[in-house]
């Protein structure tokens, strides 16, 4: 059974001051009661000031992630997202332990457990900047990343999509099929995205379509993360 | 900061519209070997799963759910759906449309004459060496997408569609569909200006951070999406908008009843309460 945790940030008081959001909680707990429900198991769910970037760095820059975001299996964060032109994606939060907002270029996944990451996140995989060089840097044995190119919406009536992927991950559903059927939005215009590392590029296209709870691929250290898969519905 | 707008409602709109009910959902075995039967597997050796939210019927290597809540459908090739096909895909769209009509004609999952053809999507896949970064893409499906219509007006909302997936060879490798049974009239409203909408909208965005833009307006039907029960169907006023403010940029919805009453709410509670935690900073 995989291990799993949630951080969602609906309020940004000050210093990290941002616009509200509404359904963040919807969508990570709504994932976490997908994944329960196929008796997988919740270590933690954090929310508005209880999220916190320093679960997200790396403990070799200062930060905590062996505790939280890498001590589980199947993670899944919520919130303001954002990829900058230097390739660099942030994911905001709504308290400063110890800042405003997680970055990738400080983010060493999978070094301790973490094997799959979903962001739900405006321009979290955005096909408009480098995904290899905003990524690269994270894969320490993290295998695949679910999130999102271009906006996501915050909605009551597309918040469900946690839930319905949770289920089918869960369920032991191939990852990559689960994430697109249930996060596209015809109507909303959200487009999912997921990358998968691998040795090669059959091994990269093979995790891709492949990856599943259970599905023994077996992490790979960053250093022979040769290439990169992924795949979008538009 | 006012609202801009990039979508406008249309302006003839007409003076009334009916409210339907939909008829309460109600999955059971025969209805699961029905719908399995109807897209073209057959009433065979099977498993049926169950759980509260779904059912679901695996037979060979395609599998059909369908949910309790909505009885919407999945139905996929569990091998060919999602992977990277023999072939390349070279389908032309025309064709493309034309198969998925006639999946949908003869498997009757919903009805054609309410189906409007929306578009075409693709499924992308690409890969690139962490040396080099050359991007190699291509297309491996096509998901042709059909939305309802309920007396000429379109259905808006996380329901009212039903895609075909179709690979290389123009075999259905997937049908996905939110389609509820339009059941007996349940009155009639008389819908109100768009004018009022907006102020409605103006109002719902009065306090948001931010440049406030709408990307879509329209007026019609409103369909729940797989997870939701919906017992009617009613008119609305639908808005898409982008929230703009330093780094980040939000999208949301805002939904309003178009008709002078209400037949029920437009939106439920949150399904999934975050439980009020507590933790001691470091």
């Amino acid at each position: 059974m995989a291990s799993v945790g949630v951080e969602w940030i609906n309020n940004f008081p000050n210093p990290c001051d941002q616009p509200e959001l509404s359904y963040c909680d919807e969508t990570s707990v709504g994932f976490l009661n997908g994944m329960t429900s196929r008796g997988h198991t919740s270590k933690f769910n954090w929310g508005d000031g209880n999220a916190w970037e320093q679960d997200f760095r790396d403990p070799a820059l200062g930060g905590d992630d062996s505790n939280w975001i890498d001590n589980v299996d199947f993670a899944h964060f919520s919130s303001h997202g954002s990829t900058s032109a230097a390739n660099v994606f942030s994911g905001f939060f709504g308290g400063q332990q110890d800042s405003c907002t997680w970055r990738s270029n400080q983010a060493r996944f999978g070094n301790n457990q973490l094997e799959y990451l979903c962001i739900d996140a405006c321009n979290s995989l955005e096909l408009t900047r480098d995904i290899i060089a905003t990524w690269q840097s994270a894969f320490h044995g993290l295998r695949m990343i679910l999130a999102f190119t271009d906006l996501v919406s915050d909605s009551w009536w597309t918040g469900g999509r946690g839930y319905n992927f949770g289920r089918r991950a869960g369920n032991s559903e191939r990852l990559t099929n689960a994430w697109l059927d249930e996060c596209y939005s015809f109507w909303l215009d959200d487009n999912p995205i997921t990358m998968a590392a691998g040795r090669t590029q059959a091994d990269a296209i093979n995790r891709r379509d492949n990856e599943r709870l259970g599905s023994g691929f077996g992490d790979i250290p960053n250093s022979e993360v040769s290439w990169f898969a992924w795949r979008w519905r538009s | 900061m006012p609202v801009t707008f990039e979508a406008k409602l249309p302006r003839n709109i007409p003076a009334s519209a009916a409210v339907y009910q939909l008829p309460p959902v109600r999955i059971g075995a025969g209805t699961l070997r029905a719908t399995a039967k109807s897209l073209g597997l057959a009433d065979d050796a099977a498993d049926v799963v169950t759980s509260t939210d779904l059912m679901a019927y695996n037979q060979g290597r395609h599998r059909v759910e369908i949910h309790r809540a909505s009885g919407a459908v999945a139905f996929y090739h569990r091998d060919k759906y999602g992977r990277e096909p023999e072939k390349p895909f070279d389908l032309p769209d025309r064709r493309a449309a034309a198969l998925s009509r006639a999946f949908l004609q003869k498997s009757k999952i919903v009805p054609l004459a309410a189906a409007r053809l929306d578009g075409m999507t693709h499924l992308h896949s690409a890969v690139a060496d962490v040396e080099t970064r050359r991007v190699r893409e291509h297309i491996t499906d096509a998901g042709v997408v059909y939305r309802r219509t309920i007396d000429e007006l379109l259905v808006e909302g996380p329901g009212r569609f039903a895609m075909v997936t179709l690979d290389p060879e123009g075999e259905v490798i997937a049908l996905r569909s939110v389609w509820r049974p339009l059941g007996k009239r349940a009155g009639k409203v008389k819908l109100k200006r768009p004018e009022e909408a907006i102020g409605e909208l103006e109002k719902h965005v009065a306090n948001l951070q931010g440049d406030v833009t709408v990307t879509k307006a329209t007026l019609g039907y409103f369909e729940l999406g797989p997870l939701d029960r919906q017992r009617v169907i009613q008119p609305v006023y639908a808005f898409v908008y982008v929230v703009r403010h330093d780094e980040v940029t939000m999208k949301s919805a805002f939904v309003a009843h178009a008709g002078d009453k209400s037949f029920g709410p437009l939106i439920g509670k949150k399904r999934f309460p975050a439980p009020v935690a507590r933790r001691k900073k470091p």
